[in-house]
Order: structure tokens, then sequence, then C-alpha cells
């Protein structure tokens, strides 16, 4: 019988290896999804429709929820800001 | 379809006691309302004695005018009721303009009182706020008139117009729900997803539910999980009440959760786009449900079960008619505070400026978009012209065309750089954040037609020069 593919957490189970934070074009990408805009359709800032949006999209891909505070929220009003705060969310562990 | 809905009663009636007949009477614990936690009818009882209070002891009386520029909260809603408690007349002021807008409000309306919250209000996707909210007397002047809520809407000629509503039109109003099939019934929850400050949220959320015995459910925040929450965390058949983008955030779910207690969702405002309704009713197995209504007038025409779109049916006791094109609705008043303008009432007839028609056969409507130059963001009603004129009286703008394309896009002559560099943030005094431009292109000059007028197309506009860095 094969070996587990990925190494083994904790409890034994082989943990996915969650894709990495989303850079500016995915960011982007996501964000065209909402109104089936095109990618030059999106704005830098981000309004808070958007960021419902967005957050969504980012908690689909990545399969958990973001344990997304109201400053961390309030540094996503821009693609800038929210590829930033996104890299410092994912890069915590799952809270689950 | 025949509209007999749950009350086939006489029409309601708009008595001095309406507010305790007609939206505080019940049980002391039924649970009536869940801003967070549940509130149950004495506890609203209790909160809206307590703002009355308060209003009384800083002199508001019966004709006297307050202003409330409060996030959708507890705190709003109970002001709001103390306030129609005495008889006073209530200005609605969106807490999300700036200081700017909100004093050139103030100015214009005059209220006595103003209640408005403490503290900096947090950010992220919030449906409701905890707010202490604080009540302070002004000079002021009692109502001009008997209306009993005035508020203020983007004007196609800059300032906001005044839309004022009286306590008959308010209970015409929450009677009309009453008479459309599917709506929720008494026992039943509605999640809101709209602003309670705003027509569709304030009446037919907060109002109708507070009148029907429907609980209202605010989720904590305005994202897919907390909504989903929200509906799950009850029994009880569940409306979703929000505007199109809230079916769209869902609908890109691709797996939710078993929600048996979810009936239908409704919408107001602009029609959901035909993939994104199918989307959602695939993936929710529900009914998508459709309202058209105006801040001056409330719902107009519903399609709650999704059998007529893109048509609507006007609602119990509403006329609607077509003349060149344009939507027409009867009402008996202009709707309007100090303005004159014969273009939007005249006779009896309200100009909705919307394009549409009526079926004579049927007496569907069906609504075609706009004529003026009134767009819808996330269902807020924003008119490019006041974003123009704004932007155009800037310092060191010398010429404005705002267009919208997905969001609200301007351009701009400004030949001085630090001019500039400054727009967005003199913009940022004066708009509200969802009345900015998403984008501010700086160009050399706007493009114009042969005989001189702007041009307003936008892939015309895209390719104006832009402004060379200096």
């Amino acid at each position: 019988m094969d070996a587990p593919v990925a190494a083994a957490g904790s409890l034994g189970v082989p943990r996915r290896r969650e894709p990495a934070s989303p850079d500016r074009a995915e960011v982007v990408a996501m964000l065209a999804g909402y109104g089936e805009r095109s990618p030059e359709q999106v704005r830098e800032r981000i309004d808070s429709l958007e960021l419902a949006w967005l957050v969504h999209q980012v908690e689909q891909r990545h399969g958990r929820m973001l344990d997304l505070d109201d400053d961390v929220l309030m540094r996503m009003t821009t693609v800038t800001g929210a590829v930033e705060a996104l890299a410092e969310v994912l890069a915590e562990p799952a809270g689950d | 379809m025949s509209n007999t809905g749950w009350a086939t009663g006489a029409p309601l009636a708009a008595t001095p006691d309406w507010v305790d007949e007609l939206l505080l009477a019940g049980e002391d614990r039924d649970v009536c309302l869940h801003f967070g936690s549940p509130v149950d009818r004495a506890a609203l009882r209790h909160a809206v004695a307590d703002r009355e209070d308060t209003l009384r002891r800083l002199g508001l009386a019966r004709g006297g005018s307050v202003a409330l520029r409060l996030p959708p909260s507890l705190a709003y809603a109970a002001n709001l009721l103390a306030a129609w408690r005495i008889g006073a007349q209530v200005a609605l002021l969106d807490h999300r303009l700036t200081a700017y807008e909100t004093d050139r409000a103030l100015d214009r309306l005059q209220p006595q009182v103003v209640v408005s919250c403490t503290g900096t209000l947090p950010g992220g996707l919030r449906a409701f706020y905890e707010v202490a909210d604080v009540a302070e007397a002004r000079e002021g002047r009692p109502a001009d008139t008997g209306h009993a809520v005035v508020q203020l809407s983007s004007g196609s000629t800059g300032p906001s117009k005044v839309i004022a509503r009286t306590v008959e039109q308010l209970v015409a109003e929450i009677d009309r729900y009453t008479r459309i099939d599917g709506v929720p019934l008494p026992g039943e929850r509605v999640v809101l997803l709209a602003s309670v400050v705003h027509v569709l949220g304030l009446v037919g959320g907060l109002l109708y539910c507070l009148h029907a015995g429907v609980e209202l459910v605010l989720p904590e925040r305005l994202t897919v999980d907390a909504v989903l929450r929200a509906v799950a965390a009850g029994e009880a058949p569940t409306t979703l009440l929000g505007v199109p983008f809230h079916t769209e955030l869902l609908a890109s779910n691709p797996n939710p959760p078993k929600l048996p207690q979810l009936k239908r969702m409704t919408t107001g405002g602009e029609l959901v786009r035909a993939e994104v309704a199918q989307r959602f009713t695939d993936r929710y197995g529900v009914v998508l449900g459709n309202m058209y209504g105006m801040t001056e007038v409330g719902v107009i025409a519903t399609d709650l079960f999704g059998e007529h779109r893109p048509s609507l049916l006007p609602a119990p006791g509403i006329t609607v008619r077509e003349q060149d094109g344009e939507l027409l609705i009867a009402t008996p008043a202009s709707p309007y505070i100090g303005l004159s303008d014969p273009t939007r009432w005249v006779d009896g007839w309200l100009h909705t400026k919307d394009a549409g028609r009526v079926d004579p056969a049927t007496g569907l409507m069906t609504v075609l978009g706009r004529l003026d130059s009134q767009v819808s963001v996330g269902g807020l009603k924003v008119d490019l012209t006041e974003v123009e004129h704004t932007l155009a009286a800037l310092p060191g703008v010398e010429g404005a065309v705002v267009v919208f394309d997905s969001g609200i896009e301007a351009f701009a002559v400004v030949p001085d750089p630090a001019a500039a560099a400054a727009l967005e943030g003199e913009l940022a005094v004066r708009l509200a954040p969802y009345k900015r431009p998403r984008v501010l292109h700086i160009v050399e000059q706007l493009p114009r037609t042969a005989t001189g007028k702007l041009v307003r197309d936008r892939a015309v506009l895209r390719t104006a020069d832009p402004r060379p860095a200096s």
C-alpha cells in the first residue's frame, strides 16, 4: 500500500496543502467575478459590496472561514490593502 | 394572481396612537427584533419609552422636528418610534454621510433635536451596530409640514431633494404589504440585508415586521457565512430581504448548507440578472421574488413568486400608468418639500423617471431603466449629477464628467498638480463613500461634440489624454 502523500498532522490526519494567499492579479480576478466584469473594470478602491464578495471568494478558495476583525476589514478597502491583509490573515493557522 | 394576502379586513387606520396600536402592540415575551441578541416587545417598549423621555426633556413636542443620524441599530429603531409616539417629524440621515453633507442637511432641515452616536463606528461589513446614542437640542424650528418622516435623496440639481411621507402614507404602505401574496406571515422570520434606514428595510423590514408579528433578524455581518447562520438560527419559515447584490453574493456559494426554513428571497431595486437568479434558485431551492419601489411611495409593485419576471404586479391600492414611455404613479400630493419642479409631480401623478410599460390586458408593469442620471450603488440611489456638480465645484477643477459603468467613474480637467492631488481628499469631505467615484481620471481636456457639448460616452472619454505627470 502506498504511504500517505502528505506528512501527517499531529492527529495523524493527512493535511491538505492550502493555496498560497492570493496575489494582486488573483484578487482582481476574484473581484471581477462580481458582476462578471473584466479585470480591467476592477478599480483599486474596494467598496463594501465588493469586500463581502472578495471575503467569500477567498473563503471558498481556501476552504476556511477567515477571522477578519474590523481593523483588518478596514485595511481591505483597496486592492493593495486587501492583498497585504489577506497575506497576513492566511499566514495564520486556521481557527478550526 | 389575486392579492389576497393574510389581511382581508378593513384597511389599517392612522390614529394618534398608531405606533402603539400598529407597531408596538403584542405580548411582552414576543421576540420581535434581533440586533445581535433577541429583543422582545417588553424590551422594545422600554427602549422606546426611555428615548421618548429623553426627547421630551429636550423639548421635543408634537409637531416638533428631530433628525436621526444613527446607523442601523436598536437605538435607531427606538428613537424613531419614540419620536413618532411624540408626534414629531423625523428626518433620517444616512450615517455614512460626511460631516459636510450632514451639516448641509441640518442647515436645510433645521431640526430642533439631533440624535447621533458617540465614538467611532467599527468598520467591516456590519448589518447593524451597537451604539451609545446621544440626543442634543439645537436652535431649530418645528416641522414646517405635517409629515412624519423626511428623507434626503441624491438630487439631479446638485443638492438633495427632501422627500416626505405622512403617517397615513406609512400606514397605507404597511397595509399594502399585508395584502400582497407572498409576504412573510405572522410567526415567521425576516433576515434583513438591506439598510433599515432606507425605505425597503424601514417599511418592508422594520415597520411591517413589527406590525405583522414577524421576527426581524439582522445578521452579525453582511458575509455569506453570517447571513446563512442567521437564517439557520431559527426554525420558523424565513425570508431573506435584500438588494440584487446580496442575491449575487449568496448565489456565488456553490454548496450552501441545507436550510429547510428558508422560504424565499426577495430583493428590491433593480432586477437581479437572469443567470444570477437561476443560479440562486438552483442552489437554494427557493423562490426569488422581486419588488419595485421608491422612497417617495414605498412599495409599488411586486413579483414575490418570480412568476412574472421581469414584470411586476402593482401592489394593492397603487395605480400605475405609462406616459411617453415613463412610469407614473398616482399620488394625491407631492412627496417633495420645497421643490416646485413640475417634471417630478404634477396633477396627482408622480413621475418615476423610470422608463417602463404597463400591459393594459394584465395590468403588469415592466421597468426598463432610468430616464435620468440616477444610478443604484448597492441599492442606494445616487444621482451622477450631484457627484459631477460636487467635483466640478472643487478648487482647481476646470471641467468634470461623471459616468457609470459597474461603478462611478469621473474624468476631470485639473491643470494644477497640487489641486489634482488634493481632489480625492476633497471629495471624501463632501460625498458619502457610496457616492464617490471609484476611479478618478485627470485628463488634459474633456471630449466634446461638434456643437461643444460634453461627451458622456465612456468609451470616448477613456480616449481622453491623461494629464502628463509634471
